[in-house]
């Protein structure tokens, strides 16, 4: 080991010959010099004086500790080295016995291991048993927005979001006091330098060590991969709905068709039987009887295909004449009714709506169909449109004083093949299909209803879309 | 014997359908029928009224109960019908419906009161099958 004997006065008593090798002099050179001439210029000056501190309250240990420590040659190059400092006496007199050990290698070897954890994919923190930052690597720094050196000697909570700061002195140390290898707990955050939050992944190793226990964490940014994940989990609950829906439909086709065309078929073999005895009057009837059921047939297989084709539909987003959408389908339902009905509108939104305007359209052609169809035939009927706005959101409400659905059957309104009314024929699935219009537009639907009529009200994003962020995996 | 046979079921079409082949039929009943469930449990339920229309047993009423009807399902008077749990043994309850969906069949069958499911439409085989297993 190269070893220097130096006296009170900064003066070179003896270089082994070690020491005069690893700084490039001739043996015996450095004998009698200033010990400032070893090191870099720069801090000969307060080298002086920490020398003379030293010499009056003298103890022996190691120089510059948590700094690095450079040695000049005589060519003038820097050496990092390591320096311990022991005090001796010698003829009465106090001197410095200085070893000097080359740390050349080992920075060699510690900046590619630095260089290693840097270039690792995930980020990584170290964290002394205060919870004081020991290292971060590049992509730690990169993840949360910090600079070279930013970090260390920090608190590790400055990475913590503040809703789990306060607890996480306490989970630090439960931890070290069980110390094993495992993953933080779930749903974690972190908080990067500008106060943004981002989920992560956090492995956690305990590392024991000469300077007492510290912890490493491993993190990984999930913020793409919890993207993609409410991605698939929104597909595969599209998936689950279409499959339903399929399901809905087979049933439906059991059910709702089958049954007419049985019947069908039945008042036709009657047809026949009567025709051979003669009972004209009872043909006529089932012939008419079977008319109307070929009728209903048709009606029920128009308004399933609505149903399938409300998830086909393209989704083109647009600017909508409500007002105009509003008078035409009006038009085109009232024109058939033999009674008079009050129509009455009050437009009360501001600002333009942006939907889907063939979704739109069917759920206003239903409500409105709704309305005249259950009306209460011992009084005229009343159909009213109010629509208003506020804070991004648009109104639509359509009331009647139709006969109203019985309260029992309010909480199967919007189910599938649901009919209230004996007397009235349907196919149970338009206020399926209006649900489903406005689940599609990312809206809300709501009604009350009493004998005395009904008000159904739907709540939709009046600019639809354009604030919808785009699943995210883009 | 005069067998009541009782009909529950709101399609006017598929009641004639039944009366038709009821009609036909060989064997003696008398046909009794109603458009909704609750018409059908307000009678059932007095024994006044329903000693006056459907009659007194035996032999017992055979019910043919339509499973998908407005407001009041098939489904909804079985409930009804258990939570009485009394004059089983004056009934033979027959679940009858257009849909063969096994899923309907087994919600039916799970009422032990529920002797069976017929798929509509009501045939004079059907009807024979019916009385030879429940009133021979």
């Amino acid at each position: 080991m190269p070893v220097l004997l130096v006296s009170s006065e900064g003066l070179i008593v003896h270089a082994n010959s070690r020491l005069e090798t690893l700084f490039e002099y001739q043996p015996g050179e450095l004998t009698g010099e200033v010990l400032e001439i070893l090191i870099p210029k720069s801090l000969s000056k307060a080298h002086c004086e920490l020398r003379d501190t030293f010499f009056e309250s003298p103890t022996s240990r190691d120089m510059g500790i948590g700094r690095d420590v450079y040695g000049v040659t005589k060519s003038g190059e820097h050496l990092p080295v390591e320096i311990g400092l022991e005090l001796i006496e010698q003829d009465g007199q106090q001197m410095v016995m200085a070893s000097v050990l080359d740390i050349r290698e080992r920075l060699y070897a510690a900046s590619r291991l630095r260089r290693a954890i840097d270039a690792a994919a995930s980020g990584m923190v170290e964290v002394d048993q205060d919870g004081v930052i020991l290292l971060v690597n590049q992509e730690a720094r990169e993840m949360f927005g910090y600079g070279p050196g930013e970090l260390i000697g920090k608190p590790v909570e400055l990475l913590v979001p503040e809703t789990s700061r306060r607890n996480h002195p306490v989970d630090r140390q439960k931890y070290q006091a069980r110390a094993e290898q495992r993953a933080m707990g779930r749903d974690v955050w972190a908080l990067r330098k500008d106060g943004s939050e981002f989920p992560v992944e956090i492995g956690l190793t305990p590392i024991t060590g000469p300077r007492g226990n510290s912890t490493l964490a491993t993190i990984i940014d999930t913020t793409e991969r919890k993207a993609v994940e409410r991605q698939l989990r929104k597909n595969a609950q599209e998936l689950e709905m279409a499959n339903r829906e399929l399901t809905d439909f087979a049933y439906s086709a059991s059910h709702d068709l089958k049954a007419p065309l049985s019947s069908i078929a039945g008042l036709l073999t009657f047809c026949s039987r009567d025709l051979e005895s003669g009972d004209l009057g009872e043909v006529h009837t089932n012939v008419e009887r079977a008319r109307a059921l070929a009728d209903r047939l048709s009606g029920r297989i128009e308004n399933m295909l609505a149903l399938a084709k409300s998830s086909t539909v393209p989704r083109v987003w647009q600017e909508l004449d409500v007002e105009g959408s509003v008078r035409e389908i009006w038009r085109l339902l009232s024109s058939g009714e033999s009674s008079e009905v009050s129509f009455v509108t009050s437009f009360d939104h501001v600002g333009v709506l942006r939907t889907v305007p063939v979704l739109f359209q069917a759920i206003l052609e239903n409500l409105l169909s709704n309305a005249i169809k259950f009306k209460d035939k011992s009084r005229r009927s009343r159909v009213k449109v109010t629509t208003r706005s506020t804070s991004g959101e648009f109104y639509l409400s359509v009331g009647d004083n139709g006969i109203g659905i019985p309260s029992d059957c309010h909480h199967k309104v919007f189910q599938l093949f649901q009919r209230f009314s004996p007397d009235i024929e349907g196919s149970g699935l338009g206020l399926a299909l209006v649900l489903k219009n406005v689940v599609t537009l990312g809206g809300e639907i709501s009604f009350e209803s009493t004998p005395e009529g009904s008000l159904f009200t739907v709540v939709l994003p009046q600019l639809g879309e354009v604030l919808q962020e785009e699943g995210g995996i883009g | 014997m005069t067998i009541p046979l009782v009909i529950v079921d709101d399609d006017e079409i598929d009641r004639y359908l039944t009366r038709r082949t009821v009609d036909d039929a060989d064997g003696d009943f008398k046909f009794i029928e109603y458009s909704t469930g609750h018409d059908f449990l307000e009678v059932f339920r007095n024994a006044e009224r329903r000693h006056e229309e459907i009659g007194g047993a035996p032999p017992p009423t055979l019910v043919l109960l339509d499973i998908n009807m407005p407001r009041m399902s098939g489904f909804e008077v079985l409930e009804e019908l258990a939570k009485d749990s009394v004059g089983f043994e004056q009934m033979v309850v027959v679940m009858f419906s257009s849909s063969s969906h096994a899923q309907d069949k087994e919600n039916a069958l799970a009422y032990d009161f529920v002797k069976t499911y017929i798929v509509k439409p009501l045939t004079r085989e059907k009807l024979q099958g019916l009385v030879d297993q429940f009133y021979s």
